[in-house]
Formats: structure tokens, sequence, C-alpha cells
């Protein structure tokens, strides 16, 4: 409880310190819900889950495939390129700068506001471009149906959190 | 009952999907609609978008592995939920600032889920103004009080990059402020 106190303290004491006048205002907002939602939606939660059914957790077998890792490694060539082509940034320049300061940009996503939403959406128009590959299945534990979709891969990589910087860790 | 921490509701999900679900979404539904709500004005839009967030939080629990924490990644989904619904409906979100200032003294609209203080709504119409980033973090910081250092994790952003971006915020803001 103290420390959720200190911290309201210090975000009071931030604000007033960038702007006495939004110092002055209290934080509240004006939106109202209709009555009983939260417990409709509580209750819309529990039947959409039914719906669907439990989910496998098969997933992070599925995804280490070489198709996936390509995916990946897709997704920050055509980060980088975005970013290359934006500044036009020379070659001898790119190579002065460090993988993290690569990271940092893409993370901090600053002037062109490229996010792994962006990158992925970029990477299926992509490779919708292009015919659609098929994948042989290497795996004798894989059914042929259990195919990885772009949609799976979007999937995994929003919904497991997983960072750029991570991939590229991962690749290096 | 006593609340129960994000590892008792992780433990309750492997033995008891539904169940665990189920308490998943009691414990944390309030807190991710009003994160959207805020960001999208419309109930209508926020109901859509939580089903969705709903949806992703199911499909994602059974490959959850807690590298980060539960509440930092639902946050991540919502947020990103939001953001896309926003760079897509553009033109919805413009509606939903006009009903915003038919709250205003003078304004036509009566009926919507928005009323308060005219301060409120004025605050409400600066903060509509930014761009959607920086709103995000304006309103997770001075709404619901969050560390810089949980934004950090939940944006994948420096922390002194959100601290600039909450900063300009405020600016923006007051200059709307003392422009009216």
């Amino acid at each position: 409880m103290n420390e959720k106190k200190d911290i309201a303290k210090e975000i009071q004491e931030e604000l007033e310190a960038i702007s006495p006048i939004l110092g002055q205002v209290s934080a509240q907002h004006p939106f109202k819900v209709p009555t009983g939602y939260f417990e409709g939606l509580s209750s819309r939660a529990s039947q959409m889950a039914e719906n669907i059914g439990v989910q496998r957790a098969s997933v992070i077998r599925r995804i280490l495939t070489i198709r996936n890792v390509g995916a990946a490694a897709s997704v920050i060539i055509i980060a980088l390129l975005i970013w290359v082509s934006n500044y036009n940034i020379a070659k001898e320049d790119l190579a002065e700068l460090s993988v993290d300061e690569m990271i940092e940009y893409l993370e901090e996503e600053s002037a062109f506001g490229i996010d792994e939403y962006d990158l992925v959406e970029e990477l299926i128009a992509i490779e919708s471009t292009d015919k659609d590959i098929e994948v042989k299945e290497k795996h004798t534990d894989v059914a042929p149906n259990d195919k990885i979709t772009d949609e799976d891969i979007i999937e995994y990589l929003l919904e497991e959190n997983i960072e750029l910087s991570t991939i590229i860790d991962d690749l290096l | 009952m006593a609340k129960q921490t994000d590892e008792d509701l992780l433990n309750t999900f492997k033995s008891d999907p539904y169940k665990g679900f189920d308490l998943i979404v009691s414990t944390y539904q309030e807190r991710l609609y009003w994160h959207v709500r805020k960001m999208v004005i419309d109930h209508d839009d926020a109901n859509d978008i939580m089903q969705n967030v709903l949806v992703k939080i199911w499909k994602g629990l059974a490959n959850f592995r807690a590298e980060s924490a539960l509440f930092t990644w639902l946050y991540k989904i919502a947020t990103n939920e939001t953001l896309t619904f926003l760079k897509q409906k553009k033109n919805k979100f413009s509606t939903s600032i006009t009903e915003l200032e038919g709250q205003l003294p003078g304004g036509t609209d009566s009926e919507s889920l928005i009323s308060g203080d005219e301060i409120q709504i004025r605050l409400q119409l600066a903060i509509q103004r930014l761009p959607e980033k920086q709103r995000t973090v304006f309103n997770m910081r001075y709404f619901e009080e969050m560390k810089y250092e949980k934004m950090s994790r939940i944006l994948s952003t420096s922390e002194g990059a959100l601290k600039a971006s909450y900063h300009h915020a405020v600016k923006k803001i007051e200059a709307y402020f003392s422009r009216d």
C-alpha cells in the first residue's frame, strides 16, 4: 500500500514540475460503462473459451522449424532495410553502428513508427506476392495438417512477447 | 477471498484452464478495459477490442512461459490490439472525438457513456490530440500510475524514451489548456 502511495506521490511531483497547471487537475476520466458490463464480459469470456476449446501448447515445437527461423530473420532484415532506406544511410556509416544502436532504434520506433506489428505485416505483404511455398515437413512427429501459417507466426511472436532483440540475439 | 498472485492464477490455469482463465479475466478485465477505453473513447469500440484481447489471451495462455509477468503480457496484448484498431479506424476515432466535444457545455449529445465536469472533458480532448503512442504513455502514467520500469516492459521502449514522451505529452496538454 505504501509503495502505491509513493508512486502516486512521485508521479504528482513529476507532473507539477513539468506543468503546474496540469498538476492542479484531478486525474479522473469522464467515461462510464453500461450497468453490469463487467459481469457480462466475464461470462462472455468463459463462453468464448468453451467454444474455442482448450489450446494445445504445441506451437513452440511447431514453430521451431527452419521456415520460422527464416521468417524471424526476414522481419529483422526488412526492419533494417526500412531504416536504411528511410535515412539514406551509407553502407560505411551503417557498418559503424552497433547492433545495440540498431535494436534501440527499432524498439523505440522513433521516426517511422516501426513496430513488430508493422514488420510482420510487411513480411506478409512480401510473402503474399510470392508463390505460396509448400513446406516439406521433415519431422515425422508433426502431422501434415499442422502446417504453420503466417498467422501462427504472428500470433506466436506477439503472444509470446518475443522482442526483436531476442530474435537478433538468438541469430547472432 | 485473499487476492491471488499471478503465480496462483497461472497454477490454477495449468490444473483447470477454464477456471484459471475465468480468474485471470475477473482479476484483470477492468484494468484492461479502462486502458483500452481511454485510448479509443467509445465503449462499443473498447468492447470489440476487449473481445479480441480475450480471445488472444485464451489462445496464448497455453504457451505463456511466464518469462514476463502475466500483467505485462496482458497489457501488451491490449495495447497492441488498441493501436492496431486505431491505425485501421482513424475515421471512427474522429467520430468519437466529436462525441466527446458534444459533452462540453453547449454540446448536443446527452445520451452517451461520457459524463464528467468540463475540465475532465477538456483534458480528454487534449489527450486525444496526442499521437497514439504518446497518448498511451500519458494514460499509463497519469491515470494508471504506472512506473516507467513497468511501462518499459509493456511497450518495449527504454525508460528514457518513455520519460521524454511523457514530458512532451504533458507540455502539449498544458499548451492546449493555456490556449483555451
